[in-house]
């Protein structure tokens, strides 16, 4: 008499069938999104706010910012988020050399983004623009694009954090897959990380523009 | 995700079969293609193609004026962006209704967050709160316009 556990190695014991515990994790996943959402959208919900009150302050700021280092940051997420998703695929196909060399490049792409939000940090350091007591800009909206900037850290700052998170999740995720633990029969963990890498790739598609590419149109613009 | 319905005893099939629930839901879920979908790698490559161009066309109608509708292509060009990334990065398209019903309550709320406090804000009618202009000089002339309504 077999016991149900027994009978496909990689469903946990909670579980009836290896689909219902592949969709209860996905399921679990996108909760915890939902609440993710919740917590950008406050956020987002601010930044719309201010930026109805003080637009002309808002695009003044908004010229501060790199848009070639925020573009080469999009491209390095956008692709990023695939190769993730090809690290998926390679998953639910035992691919086992394809899984950890497309986890591997989405861990270097996620260094790369990082790397490039330190110099456009260490750039606002420089030109006095982080709010606080070392911001130092000259002009009688000053407090408005202070408040621009104060946002800007905020959300670029847990998406960061985001990031990092993700760092940490898919380097665990790699060990794992160096270990063989991710073939077709079993790359829920792959999938999950993935659902969260995507996430993350998605609220950047909305930061772009909101923060680098407002006014850029204006006369005088750069 | 569904049971398979109960035989009725005495049928040829059940009658005969002794194969246990578990293995029995197992061949269920095979019958049917939601198994597990697997996204080709061709999808993926056409997506991300497909999410290169947004961001070129997002950067490049950003310098150039189209007057208030700036803005509004921007949001547009995010949001099919992040419609794609869901839908097939995010394998929604060939996810559970359970989790669609998830992602829509989500994006509910936010609507119901933004939605009620725009309402509160764009509706106080003060242009103070408001304004677009630099704040007033000190010493400028008295303009009636940024009084507060009180």
């Amino acid at each position: 008499m077999s016991h149900p556990e027994r009978a496909n190695p990689y469903v946990s014991h909670q579980f009836e069938t290896a689909t219902q515990q592949r969709e209860a994790s996905i399921l679990g996943m996108w909760i915890f999104l939902a609440t993710e959402i919740m917590f950008f959208g406050g956020l987002f919900l601010a930044y719309t706010i201010y930026y109805n009150m003080y637009t002309d302050a808002f695009k003044e700021a908004s010229q501060h910012l790199d848009v070639m280092l925020g573009g080469i940051n999009t491209g390095v997420l956008i692709t990023s988020s695939l190769t993730m998703a090809m690290a998926v695929w390679a998953a639910q196909t035992s691919r086992q050399k394809l899984l950890v060399l497309f986890l591997s490049l989405t861990l270097v792409l996620a260094f790369v983004f990082l790397g490039v939000k330190a110099v456009e940090y260490m750039h606002k350091f420089h030109d006095g623009l982080v709010p606080g007591a070392l911001f130092t800009y000259d002009s009688p909206r000053r407090d408005q694009v202070q408040l621009f900037f104060f946002i800007y850290f905020v959300m670029t700052g847990l998406h960061g954090v985001h990031i990092l998170i993700g760092i940490g999740v898919i380097a665990a995720i790699l060990v794992m897959a160096i270990k063989g633990k991710f073939h077709a029969q079993y790359n829920n963990p792959v999938d999950v990380t993935g659902l969260y890498w995507h996430f993350v790739d998605v609220i950047w598609i909305f930061l772009f523009p909101l923060l680098y590419l407002i006014g850029r149109y204006l006369p005088g613009a750069h | 995700m569904d049971a398979p319905p109960m035989q009725a005893y005495g049928s040829s099939e059940g009658a005969m079969d002794t194969t246990p629930n578990h293995q029995k839901r197992e061949k269920h879920d095979a019958h049917h293609g939601d198994v597990h979908h697997i996204t080709s790698p061709w999808v993926y490559l056409a997506v991300f193609v497909a999410l290169v161009i947004g961001t070129i066309i997002t950067v490049w109608v950003a310098f150039h004026d189209f007057g208030m509708w700036n803005k509004p292509i921007a949001l547009g060009i995010a949001v099919i962006k992040s419609t794609l990334v869901v839908l097939y990065f995010m394998h929604v398209r060939h996810s559970g209704r359970l989790t669609v019903a998830v992602i829509v309550i989500a994006l509910a709320m936010l609507s119901i967050l933004i939605a009620f406090t725009a309402s509160d804000y764009l509706t106080r009618g003060s242009k103070n709160i408001f304004y677009n202009e630099d704040p007033p000089a000190a010493g400028a002339a008295h303009d009636p316009a940024t009084v507060p309504v009180p």
